[in-house]
């Protein structure tokens, strides 16, 4: 028996039927009850937002998604176990080559047509398209063949054995709509029908009595509102004007946990704000230069003055400790100012080394890029910090320059981040970082079906990433989200709201 | 009414209309040129992190962006002229439909305040210049001065945690729906309402004073003060119709400001209004949403601009009569 993620299959679909066998979620919590008006909110919303669940990319977006569709695979709790969402069951064959997916029966769109095999084909493949600027492009097009077997399942070749596919499927983006669907007017299977939406203001929606999860959808109506400003979104979240929300400033989080109408979750992200160095460009071509600043980093003190220490630290590498092949055996880099100075002064550099920043990445880029100055100038590395102006930042300035700060979002695994932002081949390779003992861990590791053999895989991938790699990662991200204190069954996930699903699960007590 | 008869008036509201078009044409080109030279376009804003060259150049030739600059640019100009502002290239919509529920509510916002800020800082400006040098003038004068220091994001902040986070009497967000209820708007606007009444009554408060203590050192009306005439009925049957002229002007400035430049006041408050749309389709390179904004916004400053330069006409006779050597 393979292993998905920290449990196997076995035990996600036991415990998945013995959901089932409890109506209304057992005994050891209080009964969801249905009803109320839920309001949530969230930022990263904007007027250029779209109901194309292939243009889903932001935090408001993705939440977003779990209110009209589904995907076929849906991620749960701390540790990002896989549940069924439209895919009942998935089990590999061919070595791993090929995916089978077993579909949900009796799941209608809202618009009442059924829903097939025929609409998940179609949705899937509509990212590789040549018009398509879905964040699952790659994935997808690299994948060889999608296609129907009957109307309850989906087969998936790959073009080389990978055990962590089926976990690329959790993507928000890869809702799944009506088979043809060229206008996009929020038609999925999702727990809730859209009444209205207005780009980066609001969407409503009421309950679709037809949800083929009869635990779920507990809120008779709901409004998800855009609020980009933070300190916007914590007044209106203080004054109870509404129940469910993220993206909360982690700064004043601690006030907000003293008031006792309110609850507050930290999610442990896998999201991160890095400084990325162009191996392929000078001084930064030197690993001796990459090193010395990688030392140069205090990473507590960061974090501490970044975001008042809500966060995890990290090790140069994007694996975060609650990934289940995390290398927690590899020792973490520390602040040591003596010993980067000497790698420093070896490669015989001279004058300041410019950082590139900007508040298009968030307004902790900005700040981390000051105290990463300050750190470094106590090791005798100059640093000449340079703030960028927000527009255009992500079109000029990232992966172009020799050095600079980026940011990733969450990924389901570490084969997905990997594959995007590390490997030699990545098109998304942002700093150009090439190590063939890399990619070779990175490759093996996909096609290996046993979860401790894939960990030596990994674990190599992670040391010679935090040795040699360009990207220093100080800390992963946390997410703070609240509820207010009348709203029940809300499960804290390592992604944002509950694995993006979290307005199905609420209830008001 | 002979009044719009007159010869000067009739020329003047048609060269200014027939200057006014000409104007919203060239800043329509403007807005698009300055739109076309900034780095990116919306290909790159789209894609963000997910850029690469060819789902750049896919992208770009799905938006039309391919295409010569001036080809676009007169496209978009024969499309509106016939009424037809296009399709947002960031979510496939029409302009229209994005724009117009948005300046709704910007204009509700912009109305409100007006209503209430125009008589508000035109009387207290009047009271000050009657009361010139007296504790009431001072005491107008330093509270509009502490509110016209002040960024107008720190007095909608400070609005929000009194009145709303700490006294729980008003929402701090004004998110307003149609269906709602008019007392629900009248407590959603009072806020940002409240807000850009104190933004904005500076300026009218203290160039009304300026206009009528000016008019008041002149020598007509030095002759009524020797004839004995009281101060109050000096200053308004005298001294007012002559400085109405700069106050109708600072008027309608300010409603343009509130219509306009409200964008601050926007996030604070998260209002729906028009200022989120335009930098958002900014950063987004949404050149038919900025290009539907500019014009929009141009109109409305060239409209009120125009107005205020009627009444400030109508109001004073002398701009009625015909000019010497012309």
């Amino acid at each position: 028996m393979f292993t998905i993620s920290r449990r196997s299959l076995l035990k996600i679909s036991a415990a998945s039927g013995l959901m089932a066998a409890l109506p209304g979620g057992g005994a050891w919590a209080a009964a969801p009850k249905r009803g109320g008006h839920l309001v949530v909110a969230s930022g990263g919303a904007s007027t250029a937002d779209s109901l194309d669940p292939r243009t889903f990319g932001s935090p408001y977006t993705a939440v977003m998604s779990g209110i009209t569709y589904n995907s076929l695979i849906e991620v749960h709790g701390l540790d990002m176990e896989l549940r069924p969402g439209l895919a009942k069951s998935w089990e590999p064959s061919n070595g791993g080559k090929t995916w089978i997916f077993d579909l949900v029966e009796g799941a209608t769109f809202h618009n009442g047509k059924a829903f097939t095999s025929e609409d998940v084909v179609f949705s899937l493949k509509r990212h590789a398209e040549e018009a398509s600027r879905s964040n699952m492009r790659s994935i997808i097009k690299g994948v060889a063949d999608i296609r129907a077997d009957g109307p309850n399942r989906v087969i998936i070749d790959l073009p080389e054995a990978n055990y962590m596919f089926p976990a690329m499927l959790t993507a928000f983006s890869l809702g799944i709509v009506p088979a043809g669907t060229t206008t996009f007017d929020g038609v999925g299977t999702g727990p809730y029908k859209l009444k209205r939406f207005s780009p980066g203001e609001v969407l409503e929606a009421e309950r679709n009595e037809n949800y083929f999860k009869s635990d779920a959808a507990f809120v008779d109506s709901l409004e998800f509102l855009a609020i980009n400003d933070a300190s916007a979104l914590g007044s209106a979240f203080q004054s109870g004007q509404i129940h469910l929300t993220t993206l909360l400033d982690a700064r004043t989080a601690p006030l907000m946990r003293q008031m006792p109408n309110l609850k507050i979750y930290n999610t442990e992200g896998r999201g991160f704000i890095c400084f990325n160095m162009r191996t392929d460009m000078a001084p930064f071509d030197n690993p001796d230069m990459r090193m010395a600043l990688k030392l140069a980093v205090n990473r507590p003190d960061m974090l501490e003055r970044v975001s008042v220490g809500v966060g995890r630290i990290a090790n140069d590498t994007p694996v975060a400790p609650s990934d289940p092949v995390f290398a927690a055996e590899l020792p973490q880099t520390e602040y040591d100012p003596k010993r980067a100075k000497e790698l420093f002064d070896k490669t015989g550099f001279k004058g300041p080394l410019v950082l590139q920043t900007s508040e298009a990445i968030s307004s902790r880029a900005v700040d981390m890029a000051v105290i990463f100055q300050e750190h470094a100038a106590k090791a005798g590395i100059p640093i000449e910090v340079k703030r960028e102006p927000s527009d255009g930042y992500w079109e000029t300035i990232v992966g172009q320059t020799p050095f600079h700060v980026s940011a990733r979002s969450d990924r389901p695994t570490a084969d997905a981040i990997f594959s995007v932002a590390f490997l030699g081949t990545s098109g998304n390779n942002e700093c150009k970082w090439v190590n063939k003992d890399f990619d070779t861990a990175v490759i093996a590791a996909r096609a290996e079906p046993d979860l401790e053999k894939r960990k030596a895989f990994y674990a190599t991938a992670q040391k010679i990433c935090r040795e040699d790699g360009g990207t220093i990662i100080p800390f992963f991200s946390s997410t703070v989200e609240g509820t207010t204190s009348d709203l029940d069954g809300f499960v804290p996930s390592a992604l944002q709201m509950a694995g993006y699903r979290a307005i199905e699960q609420v209830w008001f007590a | 009414m002979t009044l719009f008869a007159n010869s000067p008036v009739k020329s003047f509201v048609v060269a200014r209309v027939a200057s006014g078009l000409v104007s919203i044409f060239f800043i329509s080109f403007l807005v698009f040129l300055g739109t076309s030279m900034l780095p990116g376009d919306a290909a790159n804003a789209l894609l963000g992190q997910n850029a690469t060259p060819e789902t750049v150049l896919a992208l770009r030739t799905e938006l039309g962006l391919d295409q010569p600059l001036p080809v676009r640019y007169f496209h978009w100009l024969g499309n509106a002229l016939h009424g037809d502002f296009g399709t947002s290239l960031s979510n496939a919509q029409p302009v229209i439909n994005l724009l117009v529920p948005r300046l709704i509510n910007s204009l509700i916002l912009a109305f409100s305040a007006a209503a209430i800020v125009l008589p508000l800082a035109v009387g207290i400006g009047l009271l000050a210049a009657i009361n010139r040098g007296k504790a009431l003038d001072t005491a107008t004068g330093s509270i509009s001065a502490i509110f016209l220091s002040m960024p107008s994001f720190l007095i909608g902040y400070l609005l929000v945690f009194i009145f709303a986070v700490k006294l729980g009497l008003f929402p701090p967000l004004s998110m307003v729906r149609s269906s709602a209820s008019l007392p629900t708007w009248i407590s959603a606007l009072t806020l940002p309402v409240l807000t850009l009444v104190l933004v904005a009554q500076a300026h009218v408060m203290k160039l009304t004073r300026a206009a009528v203590l000016g008019v008041m050192s002149s020598d007509y009306i030095l002759m009524a003060e020797t004839k004995g005439i009281p101060r109050n009925r000096i200053i308004l049957k005298h001294a007012l119709p002559n400085a109405l002229s700069p106050i109708v002007s600072i008027c309608m400035i300010t409603m343009a400001y509130l219509i306009v430049d409200v964008v601050v006041i926007e996030a604070v408050f998260n209002y729906p209004g028009m200022g989120k749309l335009m930098v958002d389709a900014v950063a987004y390179r949404d050149i038919p949403m900025v290009l539907a904004c500019g014009v929009l916004f141009s109109t409305i400053f060239i409209s009120l601009n125009f107005t205020a330069d009627l009444l400030a006409m109508l109001v004073n006779p002398r701009q009625r009569l015909p000019r010497k050597g012309n």
